[in-house]
């Protein structure tokens, strides 16, 4: 390697780690890229099978969106009781836009923790869960996505911005659409 | 009063789920009177004292209905309050000790709560002020009925408010949290218990509409919120069985492999485990126990010997002690163990000097056990079990010894550990149940 080009790659490098230092003490714009369970964090990747069976989503698929993780059981009755408030939240917001999310549109990323591949499909229909993002390993509170986010209580869920950061969680009845209405656009 | 009849001395082998943790659960039901709507909890201990608060709820107006196995749905929607000024009450809250955890969840939603003083183990006094102080500068009123021994309690309205617990208490900031969650504006409660247990009751309050924020801390803030829903719980492995399992393993020089322990949630068990010799293999979220000849117990860097003492957590948990100490007694080498936390459950180390251990009972607290490392085996005895946690203790060292022991009063052992005898002699234990005394 010419003595030149090692030069030319130590200043890129030195150029690179300055930058992250000069990012790491700006303290006025938070940079938050750990990632964790509480509010600032960024949420842990979930990726998991759709109800067909065969297609697999990512929650970093729907980056730049304003996404609820929200996690639920076809046979946890309050989740149930839950899930019109928050069919009617999705419908409400569906095509808003939102300060923190360069896309437009407030998005549910539904992990199920079923064991019964059927009683979680007919949920979804019945209850009419009509986005697309349902997931499930179908292990019940064993579910990987739920033990990465330590969910022992359901329903639960987690509210992100357009960069997968949590803003909130736990947001229940109109607690949602209240959250939400702050960061309308 | 039942006893366990133990032929020791043959090595166990296979694999043993724990049990849902009983601390876990005593709080967790206690929150069901929270709402009037459904809330369903699963892997519930059947332990005694776990169905003895159940049936408290019951016959307070919850309706309970078990759909399986350790799966229970609660609601709490038709509450008698004038049940709870029945003798059939008092006497039966009073011989639990999680009753007392009605009290905070009763104030919140009702306004009013009654509990006789409360009982449990014997295992040294335990006070009630950590509550009550609490509870009172939530705008509680508090009144003795020294001839009955019965609290009565009652507010208005709770308000939010700044609390210093005077002591970390598992009991007392359940209480405290419960009593918070439906009070008007902000309670921060500090020098909390922060124990995974109590973590999960407040995860579980969140999951029914309740804002709590600090959870894992010693800090707690909690919003008041007007009402809470239902939910569905999941219960954490009990950590004290994960512990009871691997002294005993150790123990009796078995190979055990025990299933899904939540790694995370046990904190320094395993450490204090591993520092007495034991080879601990983590295999996802199980624990391995191979065969081990002998375990050799750490010195403390400087050489000194080493000390096991308990503490809040995420200090070492009390309840492990007696397990700890047993376990010590085929070690090689020697370790001083300091219960700080309760004053007499260390008694119970006569009854192993009776079956050969060696072992300095040195005050109330302190306890020196010098390691057989397998120089000869205990031999069997009778003994009578004074609480859950030395109950299991003995079982683990009568399983370890030559001959047959006979343990009496395993009331208390059941207490805690949901049919230990059947568990156990899966792996390879003999353990007879003799009602009666035999």
């Amino acid at each position: 390697m010419k003595r030149s080009n090692i030069i030319t790659i130590s200043l890129v490098i030195v150029v690179i780690c300055s930058g992250f230092i000069i990012k790491g003490l700006n303290k006025n714009t938070p940079v938050n890229d750990a990632v964790g369970l509480n509010i600032g964090d960024t949420a842990p990747e979930i990726e998991m099978m759709a109800p067909d069976s065969t297609t697999k989503f990512k929650l970093s698929d729907l980056r730049g969106h304003i996404v609820l993780i929200d996690f639920w059981a076809s046979w946890c009755r309050p989740c149930r009781m839950e899930n019109p408030n928050i069919v009617a939240t999705y419908n409400k917001f569906s095509n808003s836009k939102f300060n923190g999310a360069k896309k437009k549109g407030f998005r549910v990323f539904s992990v199920s923790l079923d064991m019964n591949i059927k009683a979680w499909q007919d949920a979804i229909a019945k209850d009419g869960l009509t986005w697309k993002y349902h997931v499930s390993d179908l292990k019940y509170w064993s579910n990987a996505a739920a033990q990465t986010y330590k969910i022992t209580s359901i329903p639960n869920n987690y509210l992100l911005d357009g960069n997968g950061v949590i803003i909130a969680k736990n947001l229940r009845g109109a607690n949602l659409e209240t959250e939400l209405t702050k960061i309308l656009k | 009063m039942s006893t366990f009849v133990i032929e020791g001395g043959h090595h166990l082998k296979g694999e043993i789920t724990p049990q849902g943790a009983k601390n876990e659960t005593l709080q967790t039901i206690c929150a069901v009177l929270l709402t009037d709507q459904k809330v369903t909890i699963t892997n519930i201990p059947e332990i005694h004292d776990v169905m003895k608060l159940i049936e408290i709820l019951g016959d307070m107006g919850v309706t309970v209905n078990k759909t399986s196995h350790g799966t229970y749905e609660f609601q709490a929607d038709q509450i008698k309050l004038e049940y709870l000024q029945t003798d059939h009450f008092k006497e039966n809250a009073a011989r639990l000790r999680g009753s007392i955890m009605l009290l905070g969840p009763m104030l919140a939603r009702f306004g009013q709560g009654f509990i006789p003083r409360p009982g449990g183990d014997k295992i040294g006094r335990r006070r009630l002020d950590t509550h009550f102080t609490g509870l009172i500068k939530l705008g509680v009123i508090l009144d003795f009925e020294p001839n009955s021994y019965f609290y009565r309690a009652h507010a208005k309205k709770l308000v939010g408010t700044y609390i210093h617990m005077d002591e970390i208490s598992v009991t007392g900031t359940a209480n405290v949290v419960m009593a918070s969650v439906l009070a008007e504006g902000t309670t921060v409660i500090y020098n909390a218990a922060c124990e995974p247990y109590l973590q999960q009751l407040c995860k579980m309050l969140n999951s029914m509409g309740a804002k709590i924020e600090g959870i894992g801390s010693n800090r707690l803030t909690v919003t008041g919120v007007k009402s809470l829903g239902g939910c569905v719980h999941h219960t954490l492995p009990d950590m004290i069985e994960v512990g009871s399992f691997i002294g005993l393993a150790a123990l009796t020089q078995s190979e055990l492999t025990i299933k899904n322990c939540s790694l995370p949630d046990l904190g320094v068990i395993p450490d204090i485990f591993e520092k007495l010799g034991i080879i601990l293999v983590k295999n996802g979220d199980d624990i391995i126990i191979p065969h081990q000849k002998s375990y050799d117990i750490e010195t403390f860097m400087d050489g000194s010997i080493l000390t096991v003492y308990d503490a809040p957590w995420p200090g070492f948990t009390p309840d492990l002690i007696s397990i700890i100490l047993v376990t010590a007694i085929q070690a090689k080498g020697s370790v001083l163990i300091h219960q700080k936390m309760f004053e007499s459950r260390l008694f119970f180390v006569d009854k192993l000097i009776d079956m050969g251990a060696q072992i300095i009972l040195c005050d109330p607290h302190r306890a020196t056990v010098i390691g057989l490392d397998r120089k000869y085996a205990l031999r069997g005895i009778e003994m009578t079990s004074p609480d859950i946690r030395a109950g299991m203790a003995l079982l683990n060292a009568a399983l370890s010894a030559e001959g047959t022991s006979r343990i009496h009063n395993i009331e208390q052992i059941d207490r805690g550990y949901e049919k230990i005898d059947e568990r156990l002699n899966k792996l390879g234990a003999r353990i007879t149940r003799v009602a009666n005394n035999g």
